[in-house]
């Protein structure tokens, strides 16, 4: 065999390997994103993480998208189609109490709607995830599809619910997402609690349909026979996935993926299987992406979803929000310019690797050596110091100082708009939350 | 108040040899930290950060350690925040110098100056009496990277913000309040807390 075909046949078995289908293409059509008004959605002038919910918000028997995000606010895209063909327009910010439905968010996650009638009164109430303090907040529905100002929703001894019950530290709970689900079949909701390092926590609604009186306490789901976990940012719902009569739990992970967690109990007694991947997690960390091809683009990190019968074919599909920032290169940059972009790029990568390998060296190092509250301790404080202040000077990290700035001057003009005005890589790429939709085969 | 812009790495000269006369001095008051927040980021520490002191005499080192316990770095502060002010009386028509020293525990970092959105960066207010001026801009230090995916410009470890107070030579002699917001959010490789305000504050004796 001469080299040359060996070297085909090696290419040929590369490819095979990389380009397996995964249950993703086996599940799902190619995903494409939702569009309002002929535009993409796009919630990335808030910093992304769009966190989609399909409801009929204002009682037109048209299920409406609602959009929350970054910011904490929530999108009311108006279904102005068909319901198994939805066209959206962008209506405004949800309201509630005559403002702006708001929740309080600044890092990692958007906010996250989910529609429920909690107290029984015939009007669908919505919750919502926050990042601080990492609590549920309740809009109760109002006559006219209005919502009420928000409250926190607090158990029966008058704590927040929250997935941390007794805190060592006000930041435990950050970061939580809430869904409601009647877990034991008794007609209430109970609240199901995502984490932010990924577990899942119960809720238990020790009242009723009318009058909820959630546990002082959670309880642990299990998966598997172990803890149910997902790569943090645990952003469940539930839905019938598999169509056998009870309720599944999926997850939206910080890495992107979607996981199915099928309930294999009874309806008063869910119990779950170890989880199945629908969606892979994203290749990368999410940022500064090169998309040279837009139908080639797949979502981002931080996936957020729902579930939903959109074309009302009679299968499910998926809904998913992301997170991603990219660069936002000309549209007429020519295949050399392309390649200067490229060579760019992969210097920048590999200036920017020996730094960050340093850097995670040097944290793990602490982590190892300073468990719990040691951290905090004077010793590792003054340590830290140090080190830190050795790592800047170091032969890594100048380099990529010195070319850095360089590099985002050389990148500029490939550009057609960046994040920032600044001359760090940091403030080049753009910040997009889009809205994925997954049709079920 | 005086909303003062930052700019990073200045190096005039004189005021380095200025810095090294004055640093030289042991340090003469400074004041404990007052939260404004709504939101304390340690609500366990409020205790002590609501309770300003002022220390006179102490050499540098000693008062430095003295500050730092001040803000309980033991309890889990992730972020401690020092005003410090030389320890010589100020005569009016002469300058001094002001550092604003972040601790920042392991693991941890703050934003820069110029973070977006606002309220997530690194904020300095100064608040001077009448005839008292900063001189220039603040010396920053240089930024690191943040430990988090997208490599941000942050602080960590400890850092200094330096300034220079011009005092003007009708300043009548007395004990004069110099006042600083700092503003700060902390974050480590997962998660960031809420943004912290704090005031601190320090009496300088114009004599």
């Amino acid at each position: 065999m001469t080299f040359h075909r060996l070297l085909s046949l090696c290419a040929f078995c590369f490819y095979l390997f990389t380009a397996d289908p995964t249950l993703a293409d086996e599940l799902f059509e190619k995903p494409v994103r939702l569009q309002a008004e002929g535009k993409i959605i796009d919630t990335g002038a808030a910093w992304g993480h769009s966190s989609p919910c399909i409801e009929d918000l204002d009682g037109d028997d048209l299920a409406d998208l609602i959009v929350g995000d970054f910011s904490g606010t929530f999108q009311f895209y108006k279904n102005v189609g068909r319901s198994d063909a939805p066209v959206y327009m962008d209506i405004g910010k949800v309201q509630a109490d005559g403002k702006d439905a708001k929740v309080n968010i600044y890092c990692c996650v958007g906010g996250q709607p989910r529609f429920v009638d909690l107290d029984g009164d015939g009007i669908r109430d919505f919750i919502s995830s926050s990042y601080d303090p990492g609590t549920c907040f309740y809009f109760r529905g109002l006559p006219d599809h209005k919502f009420a100002a928000p409250i926190e929703l607090k158990d029966k001894a008058g704590v927040p619910v929250r997935s941390s019950v007794k805190q060592q530290q006000n930041y435990q709970s950050f970061g939580s997402f809430y869904t409601p689900v009647d877990w034991d079949a008794d007609g209430d909701f109970d609240l199901l609690i995502g984490c932010f390092d990924g577990h899942l926590k119960l809720r238990i609604n020790e009242g009723d349909a009318k009058k909820y009186a959630f546990a002082d306490e959670n309880q642990t789901v299990d998966a598997g026979g172990k803890p149910l976990e997902v790569e943090k940012h645990c952003c469940p719902v539930i839905a019938d996935w598999d169509q056998d009569g009870l309720w599944d739990i999926l997850a939206g992970s910080d890495e992107g993926s979607v996981t199915w967690f099928r309930n294999t109990g009874s309806k008063t007694a869910p119990q779950f299987s170890e989880g199945v991947v629908l969606i892979p997690k994203h290749e990368g960390n999410g940022y500064k992406q090169v998309i040279w091809d837009e139908d080639t683009m797949v979502p981002g990190i931080r996936s957020q979803i729902d579930v939903v019968d959109y074309n009302q074919d009679g299968k499910l599909d998926l809904i998913l929000g992301d997170f991603n920032t990219t660069y936002d290169f000309r549209d007429d940059l020519t295949k050399q310019e392309k390649q200067q972009v490229e060579t760019l790029l992969s210097e920048s990568e590999k200036l920017g690797k020996a730094y960050g390998d340093k850097m995670t060296a040097l944290r793990e190092d602490f982590k190892k050596r300073y468990p719990g509250d040691e951290i905090f301790s004077e010793k590792a404080n003054k340590e830290w110091s140090e080190a830190y202040k050795a790592l800047k000077e170091s032969p890594e990290a100048k380099a990529f100082e010195k070319h850095d700035a360089e590099f985002a001057k050389q990148m500029r003009p490939f550009l057609a708009s960046t994040r920032g005005k600044g001359d760090r890589s940091f403030d080049l790429a753009k910040s997009h939350g889009y809205v994925w939709l997954y049709f079920r085969k | 108040m005086s909303n003062l812009s930052l700019k990073q790495y200045p190096s005039a000269c004189n005021r380095r040899i200025l810095w090294q006369l004055c640093l030289s001095c042991a340090l003469l008051s400074v004041s404990g930290c007052e939260q404004t927040a709504d939101r304390e980021t340690i609500p366990e520490n409020s205790s002590t950060a609501h309770q300003p002191e002022v220390e006179t005499g102490f050499p540098a080192e000693s008062r430095q350690e003295t500050a730092l316990k001040a803000v309980d770095r033991a309890e889990g502060e992730q972020v401690s925040v020092l005003l410090e002010l030389p320890a010589e009386e100020v005569k009016p028509g002469m300058s001094f110098p002001l550092t604003v020293k972040f601790v920042i525990a392991p693991l941890w970092e703050i934003r820069d100056l110029n973070a977006q959105p606002a309220n997530v960066a690194t904020q300095i207010k100064l608040e001077l009496p009448d005839g008292f001026q900063q001189e220039a801009d603040w010396q920053a230090p240089p930024t690191g990277r943040s430990l988090g995916a997208d490599s941000h410009p942050v602080y960590s470890g400890q850092v200094e913000f330096r300034q220079i107070i011009q005092v003007a030579p009708e300043v009548t002699p007395g004990e004069y309040d110099v006042s600083c917001q700092v503003q700060y959010q902390a974050c480590d490789e997962f998660r960031c807390l809420s943004p912290v305000q704090k005031k601190l504050q320090v009496t300088v004796r114009v004599k």
